[in-house]
């Protein structure tokens, strides 16, 4: 409790924790106020917003409800960036942990691997990947892990060079406890604070790429998604500008949103540790 | 083999730092006999720490041999290593340092019970509790985590862990430096009390001459990784042939006698 106290004495977490809170409710009511398809047609196309209360931010070209794809679209948001966010995560950890714990051969293999992936653009190898393997949901989450993982390595070999030498890593190995036991039960759950501080910087670039590739008609086809959104506004974007606008706003105020909170847990941390 | 429990010949070993080769051991000899507490003593930078690590093979020597049990240890491959560790444990400085931060007192001693295979799941609390009764500790400290717990319990607690197997060497690197002196008494009476019953050798690194003389069978004194005077602990506190053991034995009392003329 102490540690969301402190988070949310910070301005930047306050602020975050609102917009995350925002963005995670109306991601989960999505269902119940909307159990339509919000792929299906609602009303007369190309309506205003506020102008029929019962389509409060109007209809697309097609005549779909605007408001039903901001809230649908947040879930696949929310979906697309937790599940890129934790196996990227899980992913670099696992290669992290492994190469600063056997160090040698081992260590300078997996390195090498992760340099070859943080020298193509993230983009690019998420834009390749999806093009070669084809949209889905799923492709889109390995296609942003793919080129998300290489921070979380890089950090988690960094913690487990110093941590590998303590004292306590010694006493289990004199228990004769298997390296790998030593390696994912004793090293990494110390390791991984440091690294999971990556995790609002990965979530934030996931809901981007996630946004661009469904702009670039590479997201799940059968999935409402603010990229597509936009996407699909753009064509009318003189006409009705307001079908970019709104789910452009949904996007800065959600990615600003984890942002802010990442920051502020930095910033809570930090006390933290100067009070300690 | 040797009828010794623990056989180290000619052992050396090199590190490499800023580019220069330092000697940390340089061909040390020595025995230890069952049930017998050797004091390994010698300036910081002697080598002694290094000796205790290479014994336990926490690093590897560069040459030399270790016979332990009559088994050649450095010729052991992982897995048999891994399963001669129950015979022989260690007792690190910093009992801080010496446990994940995220361990509770059960699991640290419930770790080299599980590893060796001795008692099974539903066997091991009690196990447990047993062991944390022998080094005077209340099992119903086993769900606290060791962060929780005093310097001197959390001793106690690297002491039960080291025992849990039966070992016959504990290694003892400065176990005791680091308690206040009141605790240090009972830690020592403890370990004393362990070797009568249960006929355990120690290796006990120091730098405290005093400790030492009380506990100790036997001291072999270190200098720039190499053994310069080894005796019966008595004889050589009493009246020591080296000059390391001449400056060791020479810091003592002038430290008492500074105490004393100050509390005056």
């Amino acid at each position: 409790m102490n540690h969301v106290r402190r988070f949310l004495a910070t301005p930047e977490g306050m602020a975050g924790g609102l917009l995350l809170l925002g963005f995670l409710l109306v991601a989960l009511s999505a269902p119940f106020f909307f159990p339509r398809d919000p792929l299906s047609i609602a009303g007369p196309a190309l309506l205003r917003p506020f102008q029929d209360w019962s389509l409060p931010l109007g209809t697309d070209r097609l005549g779909r409800d605007v408001l039903a794809g901001i809230f649908h679209g947040a879930r696949t948001s929310l979906a697309v960036s937790l599940a890129a966010a934790s196996a990227s995560i899980a992913v670099g950890a696992i290669v992290g942990t492994l190469a600063g714990f056997a160090g040698g051969a081992v260590d300078e293999v997996l390195m090498r691997v992760t340099d070859a992936f943080q020298t193509v653009p993230g983009f690019l190898l998420a834009l390749a990947f999806v093009s070669v393997v084809g949209p889905s949901l799923g492709v889109v989450v390995a296609a942003i892990a793919l080129s998300a993982w290489t921070g979380p390595a890089r950090i988690a070999r960094a913690e487990v060079l110093s941590i590998r030498e303590r004292d306590y890593v010694a006493s289990a190995r004199v228990a004769g406890m298997h390296p790998l036991e030593i390696a994912f039960r004793e090293i990494l759950p110390n390791a991984l604070p440091p690294v999971l501080a990556l995790a609002s910087v990965i979530v934030a670039q996931a809901i981007l790429v996630e946004a661009a590739l469904s702009f670039l008609g590479l997201g799940d086809p059968n999935r409402v998604t603010w990229g597509g959104m936009i996407a699909e506004g753009r064509a009318v974007l003189r006409s009705a500008p307001f079908l970019s606008i709104i789910p452009g706003i949904a996007l800065v105020l959600t990615v600003l949103g984890v942002y802010l909170a990442g920051e502020g847990a930095v910033e809570a941390s930090a006390a933290r540790r100067s009070l300690a | 083999m040797s009828a010794h429990l623990l056989d180290v010949r000619d052992l050396g070993k090199r590190f490499s730092r800023n580019g220069r080769l330092v000697t940390a051991l340089d061909g040390i000899s020595l025995t230890v006999a069952r049930g017998e507490t050797l004091a390994l003593v010698g300036p910081s930078g002697s080598g002694k720490s290094t000796l205790g690590r290479a014994i336990l093979r926490l690093i590897e020597p560069d040459r030399g041999e270790i016979s332990f049990e009559g088994k050649n240890l450095l010729g052991l491959n992982s897995a048999d290593l891994r399963a001669a560790r129950a015979r022989l444990q260690m007792v690190s400085q910093d009992p801080q340092a010496a446990f994940n931060p995220r361990a509770t007192v059960a699991r640290v001693i419930d770790d080299p019970l599980r590893i060796h295979g001795l008692g099974s799941r539903t066997e091991r609390p009690a196990m447990i509790a047993r062991l944390l009764e022998r080094v005077g500790l209340s099992p119903d400290l086993h769900r606290r985590a060791v962060h929780e717990i005093s310097g001197g319990q959390r001793q106690r607690v690297a002491i039960a862990r080291a025992i849990a197997t039966k070992p016959s060497l504990i290694v003892l690197d400065e176990a005791v430096s680091a308690l206040d002196v009141s605790v240090r008494g009972d830690i020592l009476e403890l370990l004393a009390d362990l070797q009568r019953d249960e006929n355990i050798a120690y290796l006990f690194i120091s730098h405290d001459l005093g400790v030492v003389r009380a506990v100790a069978h036997r001291v072999a004194i270190m200098d720039a990784g190499r053994i310069v005077e080894t005796g019966d602990a008595r004889t050589v506190v009493a009246d020591p042939q080296s000059a390391t053991g001449k400056a060791l034995v020479a810091a003592v009392p002038k430290l008492r006698y500074r105490a004393a003329t100050e509390k005056a």
